[in-house]
């Protein structure tokens, strides 16, 4: 199990660490996610129609997201959408690579390369 | 079925997007996933148009169309991989996602940026081959752009799928004009139209602001413009009772006029203007982007055309160039239209049998009728240049594949170092999408400058209602064409660089010549480019020898120092028939009197020139016509001296005089055509011919002359026989004056017009021109078609030259090392030269063979267009083949003899 457990830790695209980050708090649909994932990071990721399903495929195989089978009130709904929202395992999939992430920059710290947070 | 625009169900670019995703997308993502693609991807250009300008869409476009191409290629290859090492499916899941989701997003901006770097590092292998396919998709684009202008894109008119235009079919005419009261009749008794309208056009005589001037006018029903749906800028258009014989006389002014002539005066409407010597008050102006009638031409003024019907509002028999356009009701067809229209001809078939036997109404939406004469040109140039496409493609990928050969080491060392052979696959392919997408970005570029310089080349061709130029669609089409061939172009060399074993070509060292199925795949290209050239080349040289047949023909007359000058005497004033002889007379007389002129004359009609008259005659002792089928001669009448100034052979008979006057017997000049057709071996002179058919009560005419035939319409196949009446037994109110000049006929244009008027101080010059202007004009269309087929065809032979050269000396190169062993074995230098050559000319002969199957078909298409050259002329049939033949030739000698000089000492020393 121990090389299957390495390779978790590997670090995830930065746009599959968006789209899980999109969907971590609450359901999405694929444009929705385009937004949201440009909204946050002004517009420095920018994820385009094909490469979001044929990331969506993979992490739909993987466990990570799951097809949510609620809809939103019918007003708000639109038939032709599909909603997507995460799993458990890609909620920890996510923790651990922000966690990661967040090692990164303790090291990083450490090297006075970033400066020390305020508690 | 009211049109659908911007704001339409699916606009072109989602289609567009849709039709790639269905066609490239591997079975097993698309069923799930294309039709979920397809959405986002129709919200995020629909939010694109909302909030973006044309920049940030474009690069929007650029983004999506790529991003879709390299998912299109991940996917096929995950699914190629999936069938070699496929896993059971739990374990794929525990394995984690990450990598695998996470390569075909960031990998892109690799895979680009190690493409680059390589690319950088040979130059001139991404020169040509960008430049290369610049040329060939900025050729597939600018005819695309010409297509989508001139057929794609509505008219500007509203709603303009619903406008149908009309004309009438006679039992002995195809195409005529439509007599006035059929059109009443029309517009009354259908079931289909919101409404008809009818119009033709003529000129009118301006005076009263500054020198007299001649205005282009259309003449329209009071319902055309509400049928268009075109609100006028200032004041109003014509009301129904102005619409009317003897109605009020009003004008409505064409934007262009109304700024040039009278500078944009807002005040014009109610302003009176002198036309024909008679006072039109304006009641409106159109709006500058208004175009009407809609295959353009210089239009002044609109005024009601039934004011102008009094000849013919009761003559059935009469087609005074009318046409009809009308809306069809919602949810009518252009069926049912026609259908609708055919009861009522037959019904009015049956009230007026004399005159409307076999008459019916020809129905063509207004779009298919205004673009009737670009169809077919338009497909042979789009197959043209999409052969000159597939010859820059084919080359291109002969340059890859070349390239990947010489990095068969690099590679080599990649895919031991670890490297899959889908990820070589990926690389190489890439590369090749970046060139094509650069090459198609370049291609725009290309496109955009040739598009320009066609349309001012024909802006006299294209009505003003077409807009040609570069728009997203054509952006759009491009980019797909690039993905596209690059996709196709850029998998073969791919795919073949990792049939390789790798191992084997390690060991081999520079050794390696790429194994067997890499040199049939080149030689496939060769054959496929040389067959492509050929059949582009035989349609030029069908097009050049066409054109050069046309230009070399003898119109039937002499065009060299004559001037065409067109006069129109106004109906007020010149209505009695004295009047207008006498004007006649003392003009011809005053110019004659000219310095520098030859000999002078007028005509009704200016062969290749404007004008026409075409009308059924009888000849005395010819069987009865039958079903209303007449016989149809090109008529004109004449001035004394008319065959002289012209340059037209006199065989029999005599000239025209003035004492052929109305009160002399009525006399016509047949030509050799008509005389050869009806008095075969016999004397013409002396025979006698009527118009109508043979129960018409017209007047026989003697013939007492026989000239030459003309070639009144240029160079057409079928030509019908003519004849010629004396001005003075048919004296029409507008007529052209020839005149045959000693030195530059147009140095006569300013004393002519002083000519004219001492004669009569308000008359004005129509258009002026010289004979070897109409001449020219006349040939125009197949110059054209000449030049852009002659353009291809040079490029193509180039891109042959080039691609053969490539292939050869990279065959070459790879086997200098066996071309060492047979010097040193003791072959001679010309017998490696031969055994080159030949293998390069076995190749080009058999692709030379399929390209004359190709262009077999071309030809075909072609017929039609083609002037005095059968679609299978053998002479172009031998000369291009040959041609490209000699060019390959040379193309491989270089090789050949660098071959021919390998020292096999070095040869072999290099293991």
């Amino acid at each position: 199990m121990a090389s299957n457990e390495a390779k978790r830790y590997r670090p995830v695209s930065a746009q599959v660490f968006q789209i899980l980050l999109a969907v971590s708090d609450r359901q999405l649909h694929g444009y929705g996610i385009i937004r949201d994932v440009k909204r946050r990071t002004g517009g420095q990721v920018i994820l385009t129609a094909s490469t979001l399903y044929s990331a969506i495929k993979r992490m739909l195989e993987a466990g990570l997201m799951a097809e949510s089978e609620e809809r939103p009130v019918p007003e708000l709904d639109d038939e032709r959408r599909r909603y997507y929202s995460i799993t458990a395992e890609g909620l920890r999939v996510l923790r651990r690579e922000a966690e990661w992430l967040q090692q990164l920059a303790d090291m990083a710290r450490d090297k006075r390369i970033l400066r020390p947070r305020e508690s | 079925m009211r049109s659908t625009n911007r704001s339409g169900v699916r606009p072109f670019v989602v289609r567009a997007y849709a039709w790639l995703a269905i066609a490239l997308l591997p079975r097993s993502f698309a069923v799930q996933y294309r039709d979920r693609i397809v959405a986002v991807f129709s919200d995020i250009w629909h939010h694109a148009l909302l909030d973006s300008g044309t920049w940030r869409r474009s690069a929007l476009l650029l983004r999506e169309f790529s991003a879709l191409s390299h998912t299109v290629l991940c996917e096929h290859l995950n699914v190629l991989r999936d069938a070699c090492f496929k896993s059971p499916a739990p374990h794929r899941a525990e394995r984690g996602p990450s990598r695998r989701a996470g390569w075909h997003i960031s990998a892109l901006v690799g895979d680009l940026k190690y493409v680059i770097r390589s690319l950088a590092r040979s130059p001139g292998f991404a020169l040509v081959a960008v430049s290369t396919l610049a040329l060939g998709i900025g050729a597939v684009t600018t005819i695309f752009s010409l297509i989508n202008g001139l057929l794609l894109r509505p008219l500007p008119y509203a709603d303009s799928a619903e406008l149908v235009y009309m004309w009438e079919k006679l039992a002995s005419f195809e195409n005529a004009s439509v007599s006035y009261p059929n059109f009443l009749d029309w517009r009354e008794r259908n079931r289909v139209f919101e409404d008809l309208a009818t119009f033709n056009d003529g000129s009118i005589n301006l005076t009263g602001v500054g020198d007299p001037v001649e205005l282009d006018v259309v003449r329209v029903s009071a319902s055309m413009f509400p049928i268009l749906q075109q609100e006028p800028e200032l004041g109003r258009t014509f009301l129904p009772e102005e619409d009317r014989v003897g109605g009020e006389r009003v004008a409505v002014l064409a934007n262009g006029f109304w700024r040039d002539q009278l500078g944009g005066d807002p005040t014009v409407v109610g302003k009176t203007l002198t036309l024909d010597g008679l006072p039109y008050s304006v009641v409106g102006v159109m709006p500058r982007q208004f175009v009407f009638p809609p295959q353009g031409g210089h239009v002044d003024i609109y005024l009601a055309v039934e004011q102008f019907a009094e000849n013919w509002i009761d003559d059935r028999d009469n087609h005074p160039g009318l046409a009809v356009i009308g809306r069809l009701r919602p949810g009518v067809t252009l069926e049912q239209a026609a259908r609708d229209l055919e009861r009522v001809a037959l019904e009015l078939e049956a009230e007026y049998p004399d005159v409307n036997e076999g008459s019916r109404v020809h129905v063509a939406s207004l779009h298919k009728r205004m673009t009737r004469n670009f169809r077919e040109p338009m497909m042979v140039l789009l197959l043209a240049v999409g052969l000159l496409l597939m010859i820059a493609c084919t080359n291109v990928a002969n340059l890859v594949l070349a390239r990947s050969t010489a990095r068969q080491r690099e590679i080599a060392i990649r895919s031991s170092l670890g490297a899959s052979g889908s990820r070589i696959v990926r690389l190489l392919l890439t590369e090749s999408l970046v060139l094509w997408v650069v090459g198609g970005m370049l291609g725009l570029g290309v496109a955009s400058l040739a598009t320009r310089s066609l349309v001012a080349l024909r802006a006299d061709a294209i009505s003003p209602i077409f807009h040609v130029g570069i728009d997203l669609l054509a952006v759009v089409v491009t980019l797909s064409v690039s993905l596209v061939t690059g996709m196709l172009f850029g998998l073969m060399p791919a795919l073949n660089s990792i049939r390789l074993n790798l191992l084997e070509h390690l060991k081999e060292g520079s050794r390696a010549s790429g194994g067997m199925g890499r040199n049939r795949l080149r030689s496939a290209l060769v054959v496929a480019e040389v067959s492509l050239s050929v059949a582009l080349l035989v349609a030029a040289g069908l097009t050049v020898r066409s054109l050069s047949n046309m230009l070399g023909a003898n119109p039937g007359f002499d065009a060299r120092n004559v001037l065409s000058v067109e006069l129109n005497l106004p109906r007020s004033r010149y209505q009695a028939e004295e009047q207008r002889t006498a004007f006649h007379h003392q003009l011809l007389d005053r110019v004659r009197q000219l310095p520098g002129v030859v000999s002078a004359a007028t005509t009704y009609v200016v062969p290749v020139g404007p004008g026409g008259w075409q009308n059924a005659f009888h000849v005395e002792g010819e069987p009865p016509e039958r079903d209303g089928v007449y016989t149809f001669a090109e008529v004109s009448s004449v001035s004394d001296g008319y065959f002289e100034t012209m340059g037209i052979p006199r065989f029999r008979g005599r000239e025209f005089a003035r004492s052929d006057g109305p009160d002399a017997p009525l006399v016509v000049v047949v030509d050799e055509m008509l005389a050869q057709r009806y008095w075969p071996g016999e004397a013409a002179i002396g025979k006698r011919l009527k118009f109508g058919d043979y129960t018409s009560e017209n007047p026989w005419m003697e013939v007492v002359g026989v000239v030459g035939h003309v070639k009144v319409n240029g160079v057409v196949p079928e030509a019908l026989p003519q004849f010629y009446l004396p001005h003075g037994q048919d004296n029409e109110r507008g007529y052209h004056v020839m005149v045959k000049t000693a030195g530059d006929p147009t140095q006569l244009v300013e004393p002519i017009r002083q000519a004219v008027l001492e004669v009569d101080p308000t008359q004005p010059l129509a258009e002026t021109n010289t004979m070897t202007h109409y001449v020219r004009r006349s040939t125009r269309d197949a110059r054209f078609s000449a030049l852009l087929l002659g353009v291809f065809g040079a490029a193509a032979l180039l891109l042959a030259a080039v691609g053969i050269y490539g292939v050869m000396a990279q065959a070459t190169a790879e086997r200098t090392h066996e071309l060492g062993v047979r010097i040193a074995l003791g072959a001679t230098g010309a017998a490696v030269l031969s055994m080159v050559v030949r293998q390069a000319m076995v190749r080009v002969a058999l692709g030379a063979m399929l390209g004359l199957t190709l262009a077999a078909v071309l030809g075909r298409l072609l017929a039609s267009r083609l002037f005095g050259v059968s679609a299978l002329d053998p002479v172009t049939f031998v000369v291009s083949p040959l041609l490209l033949s000699l060019v390959a030739l040379v193309a491989s000698l270089v090789p050949a003899r660098r071959a021919m000089r390998v020292d096999p000492l070095r040869a072999l020393q290099e293991e």
